[in-house]
């Protein structure tokens, strides 16, 4: 449907008083969606440092073939049973539910949203892609989908997220063109879009601070180089 | 909740004898106020981030009919639902109705003071609806049965030990006393009612009206819990929350988490869209967002008192405040406290009810040099004595012998023959009743004062040392 | 340059000998001083305890007073930025009394930010050998945002040996109306503030602002401790040539 000139000017009236402009395709038309994502050259000590500050434990794997070792080593660690497992291109890719199987960890498959959550409630990891990271401050986005539910990032004691050297940005606000990228394409925003920055925490008790109040205790990034990636993704 | 701010001076009365409570306020004080001032060092333009917060509030509360409007509309788009509340009873009426409708029977909530000002926990409880705070703070004083102390840390001033004993007691678990201990067996009780609970009920740190989302912000991640688990999410939201567009929730996002604990980000920003969509597998089925008034309109026709809607609720007011340091929060006898808390109770609840609370503030100006949106605190302190001491609509019941001594002592300055008069009369009164520089009377609360600190007596005044001072000047001397 | 003295109600009747000082001092530096008669107080208590009506009367004698003064100086960051700061806001709705305030409140200085600013003289000649402290009282610092000038001014005290102390920027809990309606909360901010005081073994606790000095140099009396209490024009006004 064209809009009309009217509704065109009032949009971009609205969009430079600095209010929602009633027809969201003029972002992209005024260049309000352009990503400044990070060379995937870019060195990961930045991220990896605020992460380390955040007691998130980092790993980088800098080839396909190191991956197998990295995740089955966190699984060894926690002496997982069960996993999470989001249905995520970049996690078929990488052969996780493979790799979970071969470990002898069951790969929690809920067969729909009814009785999801009891099914998956006894989970010990929760294996989740991430849509990108904040370098400035170690934070990592993920979102609601189908097929990546939030229960991966939230409900085991452990989360492991993984994510490319492509995916990273320096900012918070960096991620307001991703956010309008999605708005202007789908309509709207996903579901929930949610920014993790460490395990979860807490200081209620005497102001000692305390991790996995309520979320998971411990949050491993999986960083994969340029070299790691899959092609297929 | 109950107003009890008339209780101000008893309250910090025992909180001033409370020593593990002041051990407790002076690490607040220094930890967030160091954290926050780090923070905030560490950025490259603090004071222009600062302006740009002052200026999304000015914006959006300019703007507001648009907004909620705008914001309505987008979460209807979203699939959620949108409801409308004047005051408490109405905000109230609306949930527990929704409760009644949808058969809930337990209620898991992540902290929200706005449903603190409405007493939606008494409400729901009323109709036998089980509710759970999850928020390890909230959790305590839950169970505690005590109002929160602090807008960040509601359980601050309680100790370890006072937990160890208060879970052992009500939860019936062994006492034990370290915080992991304590925290894994608040994680393990509410876990069991987060996966069991129907309704999940949070405020929000912000709308925005672009996206039609709201954001909160949390560490535990027991707010998360409460908006995935349960198939309904009720969002209580005062209508000045609501921020324009993405680009105002960046400026927000660096502002909030910096003031409130001094962190870049808090462990879980979540942005939420209405409910869940068609496939996915977890998330509320049903969203509801209940819009609130409860005040807030009336406060906005006031271009003087309108800026007392721009608090994000970051609690830094609260951490640089020498009083609030020194009384704690439950001292302020309502849901707010702090300078904040001053401004906004008054203003929220009937004026008599709080008529202190303004008054209860050096005027220091610690608050206003960290609020991130630049609230001017002194100012609006200053405002609220002049309307509940002048103003009719904001009958604060100010005793009317304060009022006319005040104005009694300003019909003197203005006469400066009868004022010195009056002094001079102070003085040979002093005569009797001050003995080098030691007063044997003096009235009350003068002497009250007096107990505590020598009180100069009166001098010749200066007027009269003025000529021989000329003299001196005169002679080029200068008294050297 | 003719300065004219703009003494606080405080400083009137309880201790005159700092408006002395605060003369001398500025003499010291070449100005011309002069006392205008029927001067008596700023307002701040009618305006900080909300009755407005009755600030608007003291401060419009105030104006008046004052009107055809080149400079006026005070001892005192409470007094200065009751004029400067609030005078316009009191009148922001009569616009010939808010010209008038906004004009005088460029003509208002406080005294240290007088002498290091306006008369551009740091070193005043005195002379006083003591381990001081200074407190930055809130009307001095923070509302009109003087904390290097008293410094600069001390430095040059010779024999003045300045430590800083702790939280030295924190309220001493004065706060006027506040310490006698709030007494238990006012006795416990300046009893730490006097406990950080004492922590730096200083003898001498100097101050901008008279109320803070009545309120901690009272305290420090009353509880028996040997610091004593001086306002900065008074250290400055002693020993020089």
């Amino acid at each position: 449907m064209s809009l009309s000139a009217r509704e065109r000017i009032l949009s971009g009236v609205e969009l430079a008083l600095g209010f929602p402009p009633r027809d969201q395709t003029i972002l992209a038309a005024r260049g309000q969606e352009h990503v400044p994502w990070l060379p995937a050259e870019e060195p990961w000590e930045p991220l990896q440092k605020e992460l380390e500050a955040l007691s998130a434990v980092f790993h980088r794997v800098e080839k396909k073939e190191q991956f197998p070792g990295v995740l089955v080593g966190i699984l060894e660690k926690h002496g997982a049973r069960s996993a999470l497992v989001w249905e995520h291109p970049l996690l078929e890719a990488l052969g996780v539910g493979g790799l979970l199987r071969g470990a002898a960890v069951e790969v929690l498959a809920p067969t729909g949203a009814e009785g999801f959550v009891g099914q998956v409630a006894g989970a010990d990891l929760g294996i989740t892609a991430a849509e990108c990271a904040i370098v400035e401050s170690g934070a990592l986005m993920v979102r609601a989908s189908q097929g990546w539910p939030r229960a991966a990032s939230l409900l085991p004691p452990v989360h492991v997220a993984i994510l490319t050297a492509r995916q990273r940005l320096r900012t918070v606000g960096d991620l307001v063109p991703l956010w309008r990228q999605w708005l202007s394409s789908q309509g709207r925003l996903p579901s929930g879009i949610h920014l993790i920055t460490g395990p979860s925490r807490t200081a209620d008790i005497e102001l000692t601070l305390v991790l996995g109040a309520h979320g998971p205790k411990v949050l491993h990034v999986v960083a994969l180089d340029p070299g790691a990636i899959p092609e297929s993704t | 909740m109950l107003v009890r701010s008339l209780e101000f001076k008893q309250r910090a009365q025992e909180a001033l004898q409370d020593e593990r409570l002041q051990r407790n306020l002076e690490r607040i004080g220094v930890r967030f106020k160091l954290g926050r001032d780090l923070a905030f060092a560490a950025l490259e333009d603090p004071e222009g981030l600062r302006n740009l917060g002052r200026a999304i509030k000015e914006r959006s509360l300019a703007n507001l009919p648009l907004l909620l409007e705008t914001l309505e509309a987008r979460v209807k788009e979203a699939g959620g639902v949108v409801h409308w509340a004047r005051n408490a009873k109405e905000a109230c009426t609306i949930v527990c109705d929704l409760a009644r409708e949808r058969g809930v029977r337990t209620v898991v909530k992540g902290k929200s003071m706005v449903t603190e000002e409405i007493a939606l926990n008494q409400a729901l409880q009323a109709q036998g609806v089980e509710v759970w705070e999850t928020d390890l703070g909230e959790f305590i004083i839950q169970l505690a049965g005590e109002p929160p102390s602090h807008i960040i840390g509601p359980a601050v001033h309680k100790s370890k030990d006072q937990i160890a004993e208060l879970f052992a007691e009500k939860l019936g678990v062994e006492r034990v006393e370290a915080p992991e201990e304590l925290t894994r067996i608040a994680r393990e009780k509410l876990r069991e009612k987060f996966l069991g609970a129907d309704m999940g009920i949070t405020g929000a740190n912000a709308a925005v009206a672009e996206t039609g989302s709201i954001v909160l912000l949390e560490n535990e991640g027991n707010i998360r819990l409460s908006v995935t688990l349960p198939r309904i999410h009720v969002a209580l939201v005062g209508i000045e929350k609501v921020i324009p567009t993405l680009d105002d929730l960046a400026v927000i996002l660096a502002l909030l988490p910096r003031s409130a604990t001094g962190q870049k980000l808090s462990s879980y920003t979540s942005i939420i869209t209405g409910p869940r969509r068609p496939g996915e597998l977890d998330g509320p089925e049903e969203f509801h967002l209940i819009l609130l008034d409860n005040g807030r309109s009336r406060i906005l026709a006031d271009p003087d008192r309108r800026q007392s809607l721009f608090c994000l609720r970051c609690g830094s007011c609260l951490n640089v405040c020498p009083v609030y340091r020194k009384v704690g929060g439950h001292s302020y006898g309502w849901v707010y406290s702090g300078p904040i808390g001053a401004v906004l109770t008054p203003q929220l609840v009937p004026p008599r009810l709080a008529r202190d609370l303004p008054f209860a503030s050096t005027l220091c100006g610690a608050c206003a040099e960290v609020c991130p949106v630049k609230i001017e605190l002194p100012k609006l302190l200053l405002t609220m004595r002049q309307r509940l001491t002048e103003d009719p609509n904001f009958d604060g019941g100010i005793p009317l012998m304060m009022r006319l001594a005040a104005r009694a002592h300003g019909w003197l300055l203005t006469r400066p023959a009868l004022y010195r008069l009056a002094m001079d009369g102070a003085r040979l009164a002093s005569r009797f009743l001050a003995r080098d520089g030691r007063w044997s009377w003096l009235p009350p609360p003068v002497s009250r004062w007096a107990s505590k600190r020598q009180v100069p007596s009166l001098a010749r005044p200066f007027s009269r040392v003025w000529p021989s001072v000329q003299r001196k000047l005169m002679q080029g001397g200068d008294g050297s | 340059m003719k300065v004219a003295l703009f003494v606080p109600c405080i400083v009137q009747d309880f201790h005159p000998q700092v408006a002395e000082a605060t003369a001398m001092v500025l003499a010291r530096a070449g100005m011309d001083v002069s006392y205008p008669k029927g001067q008596t107080c700023c307002g701040q208590l009618q305006y900080k305890s909300g009755n407005w009506k009755s600030a608007r009367k003291v401060a419009r004698h105030f104006i008046e007073v004052f009107q055809d003064s080149e400079a006026v100086v005070a001892p005192s960051g409470s007094c200065v930025s009751m004029v400067r700061k609030y005078y316009p806001e009191l009148f922001r709705d009569k616009a010939h009394w808010r010209d008038r305030a906004q004009e005088l409140g460029k003509r208002v200085f406080e005294l240290t930010e007088f002498l290091v600013q306006v008369a551009q003289v740091e070193d005043l000649g005195a002379k006083w050998e003591a381990k001081a402290v200074y407190h930055d009282s809130c009307q001095v610092y923070r509302a009109l945002g003087i904390h290097k000038e008293p410094r600069v001014l001390l430095s040059r005290v010779r024999g003045l040996e300045l430590v800083e102390m702790d939280q030295a920027d924190v309220c001493c809990g004065f706060g006027g109306s506040f310490s006698l309606q709030f007494p238990a909360v006012s006795e416990a901010m300046v009893a730490e503030k006097v406990s950080h005081i004492l922590a730096t073994g200083a003898e001498l606790l100097v101050s901008a602002e008279i109320s803070c000095l009545m309120n901690i140099g009272g305290y420090l009396r009353k509880q028996g401790h040997r610091v004593e209490a001086l306002h900065i024009a008074e250290l400055l006004a002693r020993g020089g040539e």
